[in-house]
């Protein structure tokens, strides 16, 4: 008979699942890529001090999404008017959104997918644009356009993303003249 | 519901957030529509995490190049273990003993210590600026400059933190908003020469941000920028961003000047000390001199002042400057270990005839603006060889004395007004340091097809960042790599700075290379920089002293009015003058440049072997071997500030590129085999000479045998002192062939036997004067022999020869 996991190998592998999703909950209200690393540190800090307290049959999204959205809100709150940010009201009402559990399965399982029916123009962009370190303006200069040229062309490839993750079917994706990439 | 138009105008601030690029306006408005519009927060949140989704998949693909794919968690849904995790945990514990330290000291404190940490606005008006404070933190400017600096209150200073945030200025051209720490913030009326009349006349606001960041946005637009930019804004226009792209341009231009002039085969200079220089003159310049100065610089247009400001010099220079010294100072100055810092001093200076009326507002804005200590008054009219003395000792104190005799003699006179003058000195370590017992004496294949012997270091590097510009694999060798094909490595020095090398595949690729090398193809291939796992590098150990007069090199490229007679059609620097006459013109440029690159230290740098991956053996770690004619340029990766540039086309060869004809007839005439040195036969069959071998450095008190033409042996206690003196009993002229550390001119022979310049064999030429012997002239006997020749001690062979001869004669 299979050795049961323990407690902290069940943890590894819930959180292995979740973290991109929750990082992705905490990039919807905060500006800023190191403020969002950092409190996705934070919550990991806090949910693995509390590892004791996880009980593997209750769900664990629930669990990190409530750390991550006191989290999140604090952070806000403890930065006042310091940083760019939205009203508390509104990110309260948008940290509600994000947690909320999407109907059409795991988000990035339907992301890669949305992204394979990217015309290829589009997909080399995204990949060129998250690789690590790189911004708009390494991709602009290595492709030689404009930053804004970049910006745009991303905008049209998140457009796409999102009507096609919102689709559900995403071998229904629609495909995007690739003229204006660049 | 959304509409399409909506939908789009929502994407564009999406993008904006993701980009990190939005404004506080641009937030208030995205604010509004997710606010009132269900399916517009949606779209926020659903494109938000596809961002967040995106940035971590970046993540993991990073984590996959390491070896922790091993760490695969088992039903896991086949995903790799981040590498975020580890690292977290890892974290963890320490993060854990801090806070419960944090809860036991901290309480009752949080106040005052968020107070202290809140920043307030200090403002610094320039002069004749016309502003109106409104808040601790909004004003209005209507016109002139002001420095803007978020400084910290001191504890429980009576201010609202609440009120401390970000600071706005309205102008006429726009409305500013300042977050972050320093900036520079000017509104002008200026006129358009393209137009007349009132239509002519414009608003102009700039904002130049020296750290932090700043918006600046108008009916028209909004536009935001960040460290060492540049944005500017008309009232009827949008905003725009002009980066400021250091003196990359310039750095470029000059390097193809002195390439053209094809007088050595190094080349090492500052493009951002003579930037300087230039610029402090500018600020006296004015018309079409000034307009001529200006685009030999790459000043932005945006910079210069129009309209009522015609006649004035761009303020934008000054106050760049001023922002780039402010961080070379932060760079230099950060709290760090002292082992992890560079060292990094930039120094200007003013030397002005005390006799001579200068404009006081000149004298004031190179004072406020350059960072001189204080305008130093000189006699030149009565005294001028002394003050070039002494110009030229501030310039060697500044320079930890490796600026010598920047003004050569001469090139000050009684007709000498102003002296202005600019010194950088740049000290480092390497983040991973080269390992001596590595270093060993490697073939350099020269430009001119033939091949010297260098010492060459060598090691694997794991922190430097690595690119391969041309169609190809970066693993191949060298060999295999394409003509056109060239590789860039950046390697980082302690305390930020670093320095790129640029070596093509092919051994004479060099001048093409360069023949590419443009700003916008610098910026491109810098911006292929990636960090590698390991890149073996092999490069020269090289130190050299370069020197130029670059009166030609800039009128070369179109700095002609500066060197003209004063005048309506020629040089005009009355802004210096307080009469407001044109008086004054550039009598030179001079420029001097050191380098050294070495090991640095003693210590074994680790070399990192690429563990962990299953299946296929890695492939070979790319390689930078500079031991091919080769592009290098120290820069701060921050700013893109190019310091120093230079090329290395025979790490064995002098870079002086100003050697005389004599002199470089000289060069090529060492090019021999010892054996086929006509000097070398010449002073062997010498009376009065001896030659003397030993392959000891001669450190003081040594006896040699002397050999008088191979027949008579004798004694000959000769003392050395460090200042390069040499005692003997008898003999008019003495030859020592030796094994010597040699600097790079021969013309610090104080420095000769002082520092380790690399060990070379020489034949030193020493001329009896009085009761000590002093050097004249060296004589590398290497495999390729070369003479080294100084301007102050070299002299020529014929002279030499004569001199022996006479000394023949008289025996």
């Amino acid at each position: 008979m299979p050795e049961q996991p323990c407690r902290q190998d069940l943890f590894r592998q819930q959180w292995v699942r979740w973290q991109p999703r929750i990082y992705a909950y905490i990039r919807a209200i905060v500006f800023n890529r190191s403020d969002a690393e950092d409190l996705l540190q934070e919550v990991a800090e806090v949910l693995w001090r509390k590892i004791d307290a996880y009980e593997p049959a209750t769900q664990f999204d629930h669990w990190a999404f409530g750390v991550a959205r006191n989290k999140v809100l604090n952070f806000q709150k403890k930065k006042g008017r310091d940083r760019a940010r939205f009203s508390e009201t509104l990110e309260e009402v948008l940290a509600e959104e994000a947690a909320r559990p999407s109907r059409k399965g795991d988000l990035l399982d339907a992301l890669e997918s949305c992204v394979d029916k990217l015309p290829a123009q589009l997909r080399d962009l995204l990949r060129r644009r998250y690789e690590p370190q790189a911004t708009n303006r390494s991709v602009a200069h290595d492709l030689g356009r404009s930053e804004s040229v970049i910006s745009r062309t991303l905008n049209k490839a998140y457009g796409l993303l999102l009507e096609c993750m919102d689709a559900g079917d995403s071998t229904a994706a629609p495909r995007l003249s690739t003229e204006n990439s660049p | 519901m959304t509409d399409g138009s909506v939908t789009d105008e929502l994407l564009t601030l999406l993008g904006a957030m993701r980009d990190e690029q939005i404004t506080p306006e641009q937030i208030a408005h995205l604010e509004r529509i997710i606010s009132q519009d269900d399916e517009a927060r949606r779209i926020h949140v659903r494109f938000m995490l596809i961002h967040g989704l995106l940035e971590q998949a970046a993540v993991a693909m990073d984590s996959d190049q390491a070896a922790l794919r091993l760490e695969r968690p088992a039903g896991a849904g086949g995903r790799p273990w981040p590498r975020r995790l580890w690292s977290m945990a890892a974290a963890a514990s320490v993060l854990i003993a801090v806070s419960v330290w944090w809860m036991a000291t901290r309480s009752g404190k949080e106040d005052d210590e968020r107070i202290a940490s809140v920043p307030i606005w200090k403002v610094t008006p320039g002069v004749n600026a016309r502003f109106e404070r409104l808040t601790p933190t909004s004003l209005r400017l209507q016109d002139g400059e002001l420095r803007i600096e978020a400084v910290k209150t001191d504890r429980g200073a009576p201010l609202a933190a609440a009120e401390l945030a970000l600071m706005t200025i309205a102008t006429p051209a726009g409305k500013v908003t300042l977050d972050g720490s320093d900036f520079l913030v000017g509104t002008h009326e200026s006129s358009d020469p393209e137009k007349h009349g009132e239509a002519a006349m414009k608003q102009i606001t700039r904002v130049l941000v020296l750290a932090g960041a700043a918006t600046l946005m108008n009916a028209h637009g909004s536009v935001t920028g960040e460290a060492d930019n540049l944005l500017a804004a008309q009232a009827d226009q949008a905003p725009v961003k002009q980066v400021v792209e250091g003196n990359t341009g310039f750095a470029i231009d000059m390097y193809r000047q002195l390439l053209k002039q094809k007088s050595g085969p190094n080349l090492f200079f500052s493009p951002y000390s003579i930037s300087l220089a230039l610029t402090m003159t500018a600020e006296g310049a004015r018309g079409a001199t000034a307009e001529q100065i200006g685009k030999v610089l790459h000043f932005p247009s945006t910079a210069r002042r129009i309209g009522d400001d015609a006649q004035l010099i761009p303020w934008r220079t000054a106050l760049i400057h001023t922002g780039l010294a402010r961080l070379n100072r932060d760079l230099a100055g950060t709290p760090k270990k002292q082992s992890d810092r560079h060292e990094l001093r930039i120094a200007n200076g003013l030397w002005g005839e005390q006799s001579y009326p200068f404009r006081q507002q000149f004298v004031e804005t190179l004072k406020g603006a350059y960072d001189i200590g204080a305008a130093q008054p000189c006699d030149f009219v009565g005294n001028a060889d002394a003050e070039r003395q002494r110009i030229n000792g501030w310039v060697a104190d500044q320079t930890s004395k490796r600026i010598k005799d920047l003004l050569p003699p001469g090139s000050v006179n009684r007709g000498t007004r102003l002296v202005l003058a600019n010194a950088i000195y740049f000290k480092a370590d390497w983040v991973q340091k080269f390992d001596k017992r590595s270093t060993k004496p490697a073939e350099f294949f020269t430009l001119a097809g033939g091949r010297v012997k260098t010492p060459m270091m060598s090691g694997a590097f794991k922190q430097v960042k690595f690119a391969y510009i041309g169609a190809g694999d970066p693993h191949q060798s060298l060999r295999a790599g394409k003509a056109d094909n060239f590789r860039l490595v950046e390697l980082p020095y302690k305390g930020g700075l670093s320095m790129v090398l640029m070596a093509p595949d092919n051994v004479r690729g060099l001048p093409k290379l360069e023949s590419q090398l443009t700003t916008d193809s610098l910026a491109k291939w810098l911006s292929r920089l990636r960090p590698a796992d390991k890149v073996e590098i092999a490069l020269p150990r090289f130190k050299f002293l370069t020197e130029y007069r670059l009166m030609d090199a800039l009128k070369q490229l179109g700095m002609t009015r500066a060197f003209m007679p004063p005048g309506p059609e020629g040089a005009d620097f009355s802004g210096m003058v307080q009469s407001g006459n044109r008086e004054l013109s550039i009598g030179g440029v001079y420029h001097k440049a050191f380098v050294a690159v070495n090991e640095e230290g003693t210590e074994a740098a680790a070399a990192t072997g690429v563990t962990g991956l299953l299946g296929a053996p890695p492939p070979p770690p790319p390689q930078f071997v500079g031991n091919r004619p080769f592009l290098f340029l120290i820069r701060d990766p921050a700013s893109g500030t190019i310091l120093f540039m230079g090329r290395i086309t025979d790490p064995t060869g002098v870079a002086n590129n100003d050697r005389s004809e004599r002199q470089e007839a000289a060069f090529q005439l060492a090019r021999t085999t010892p054996a086929k040195h006509p000097l070398y036969q010449h002073l062997k069959d010498a009376a009065g000479v001896a030659i003397i071998r030993t392959y000891r450095p001669p450190t003081g008190g040594i006896e040699f045998k002397a050999d008088n033409r191979g027949r008579t042996m004798r004694q000959c206690r000769i003392d050395l002192s460090l200042k390069g003196e040499l005692k003997a009993e008898s003999l008019p002229w003495l030859v020592i062939e030796q094994e010597a550390a040699i600097s790079e001119t021969g013309q610090a022979f104080g420095d000769f036997f002082s520092e380790s310049y690399g060990q070379v064999p020489v034949l030193a030429v020493y001329q009896r004067q009085g009761s000590q012997f002093v050097v004249q002239e060296l004589i590398e006997i290497d495999e390729v022999a070369r003479l080294i020749v100084s301007s102050l001690y070299s002299i020529p062979a014929e002279r030499l020869s004569k001199i022996i001869d006479a000394g023949k004669a008289k025996r």
